[in-house]
């Protein structure tokens, strides 16, 4: 059983065609890269398999008792907001039914701790989150999640705007992780990725993946794009046209 | 001043009613300052008069009056920005000049004696009743049962709304409840400060508070303490030289604001 099964999946927005004839199986413990272009739909893939949007065609499978985590992008709120690291990290302990006047509980407080121990951000737990560099500030956002314990982890760009440091960093990070869960992380970062990951799929409107165990490299990729994998994700053209070519090739 | 307090009620009340204010400004200020609905919050306080306004028209409380079209004009910008996707910017400007030419033309037609405006426009502190000082401290003590409630939700809701909705949090009803506190607060505020001024009255004291300290709790404790320091000084001025409160308390608040601010920039310069 894999732990998430995407079949026939069409999403819409309105009348626009966001994702189509999506068919994606991911194992249990993979790690699996999402690219493509912007715009091509890879956070609106996430969304679907957190149930923030309804497909309209089609279906996603979680398996059974799985706890699916998220990381969104750093845009999504404002990094002066009056919120200590601490806090953040807490957060993820709320419960979605609403209790009146719900403390955290000790348990709670030491889970934050262990997980901020395990990040390395302990020590900036009393910082507020505008005051961190790029990288720490990931680290929070993936420890919000982790204090979750969850089987999945879905990251979306956790590594843009970051020095290439803190991108081999967040990407350690997440590769330690994969000992016993599974991730799934839309990236940019092509350069890094593929010395992490096991699969990969390239979204725009439809998906192309490849499960290649372990034998994706640069090298690997630029023969199914046929181009440089820079140069790829920088052009939504050249991408385009590039996946009618990964078309072929994947059949 | 202070023999005057224990001698006259409206003095008494004027100083109690400034207090629930500093409370509500604390809290609700802070969380429309950080939510950045303070445009939001203006609309809402402006649409309120067409409410006054019908309430004169038609013979029933001004201020109950208020507090329908306030909660109506949230309700209504946050629902219609839902659906149509219009941007709230423009709703919120539409609702704030309805409501207005609303209010001016029902008391326009109301029958006989035109009432004076310029108290719910611009506040007028010295005339609260006993009664509506009641009214004020109960939907005062709603706002802060509401908040202390829920506040980890609600600091969680201010901060990263997205992530809490992935989490199976309602964020559309944690919306709605915002908006309607935010009305009970305008309409606490409009016999203080006046709809004209009850967005200064919101914003000034979590402006000073966040000079000092980078914990949302903090700068609600903070904004509470300075809101009530500054509108008792300003009360004193306003009484003393027999100026008009409203406008006292709000240009005492931004001096003080923008003293600080010179200060506290001068000390991290140094």
């Amino acid at each position: 059983m894999y732990d998430i099964q995407i079949k026939d999946l069409q999403v819409n927005y309105g009348d626009v065609v966001a994702l189509k004839d999506i068919n994606l199986n991911v194992r249990n413990k993979s790690f699996l890269g999402i690219i493509g272009p912007n715009g091509g739909g890879k956070s609106t893939l996430f969304k679907v398999i957190l149930g923030l949007i309804k497909p309209k065609f089609g279906e996603v499978k979680i398996k059974d008792n799985i706890k699916l985590g998220y990381v969104p992008q750093t845009t999504s709120f404002d990094k002066s907001f009056p919120i200590l690291v601490k806090d953040v990290i807490l957060m993820g302990k709320l419960d979605h039914n609403f209790k009146a006047f719900k403390k955290y509980s000790k348990k709670d407080k030491e889970e934050a701790v262990e997980v901020m121990k395990k990040l390395d951000i302990y020590p900036l737990k009393n910082r507020q989150i505008g005051e961190l560099s790029g990288g720490q500030l990931q680290r929070v956002l993936i420890g919000r999640t982790l204090v979750n314990n969850p089987d999945i982890l879905m990251l979306d760009e956790p590594t843009s705007n970051l020095d290439s440091e803190a991108k081999r960093g967040i990407f350690d990070i997440l590769k330690e992780l994969n000992k016993n869960k599974t991730i799934l992380v839309i990236t940019h970062d092509m350069e890094y990725v593929y010395k992490y990951i096991d699969s990969i799929a390239f979204v725009n409107q439809g998906i192309h993946y490849h499960y290649e165990d372990k034998s994706i490299t640069e090298d690997s990729l630029k023969d199914v794009y046929n181009c440089p994998i820079n140069l790829l994700l920088q052009s939504g053209a050249v991408l385009k046209r590039m996946s009618k070519e990964g078309e072929v090739l994947d059949d | 001043m202070i023999e005057a307090l224990f001698e006259y009620t409206f003095l008494r009340n004027a100083v109690i009613s400034s207090l629930i204010a500093s409370i509500v400004c604390g809290i609700i200020g802070t969380i429309i300052v950080e939510k950045k609905l303070v445009s939001m919050s203006g609309g809402i306080a402006h649409t309120s008069f067409g409410g006054i306004g019908l309430g004169y028209l038609l013979g029933f409380e001004p201020i109950i009056g208020g507090l329908i079209f306030a909660v109506i004009a949230a309700l209504g910008i946050s629902k219609i920005r839902r659906e149509t996707k219009t941007k709230s910017d423009t709703l919120i400007g539409m609702f704030w000049a309805v409501g207005m030419a609303l209010g001016i033309l029902f008391i326009s037609m109301s029958s006989g004696y035109q009432p004076d405006m310029t108290s719910y426009l611009f506040g007028d502190i010295l005339t609260v009743s006993t009664s509506y000082i009641k009214i004020m401290s109960l939907l005062g003590f709603i706002i802060v049962l509401i908040i202390s409630a829920g506040f980890n939700y609600w600091k969680a809701y201010l901060f990263d709304e997205e992530y809490l909705k992935v989490m199976g949090v309602n964020v559309v009803r944690l919306e709605y409840l915002l908006f309607i506190l935010v009305s009970l607060s305008i309409v606490i505020l409009i016999k203080v400060a006046g709809i004209i001024l009850a967005i200064a009255l919101l914003t000034i004291a979590t402006a000073i508070s966040k000079l000092f300290t980078k914990d949302l709790k903090k700068i609600m404790g903070l904004s509470i303490i300075s809101g009530i320091l500054l509108s008792f000084s300003g009360l004193y001025i306003s009484y003393t030289f027999n100026i008009p409160s409203g406008s006292t308390i709000i240009l005492v608040a931004v001096t003080v604001f923008l003293l600080t601010s010179l200060f506290v920039r001068k000390s991290k310069l140094e």
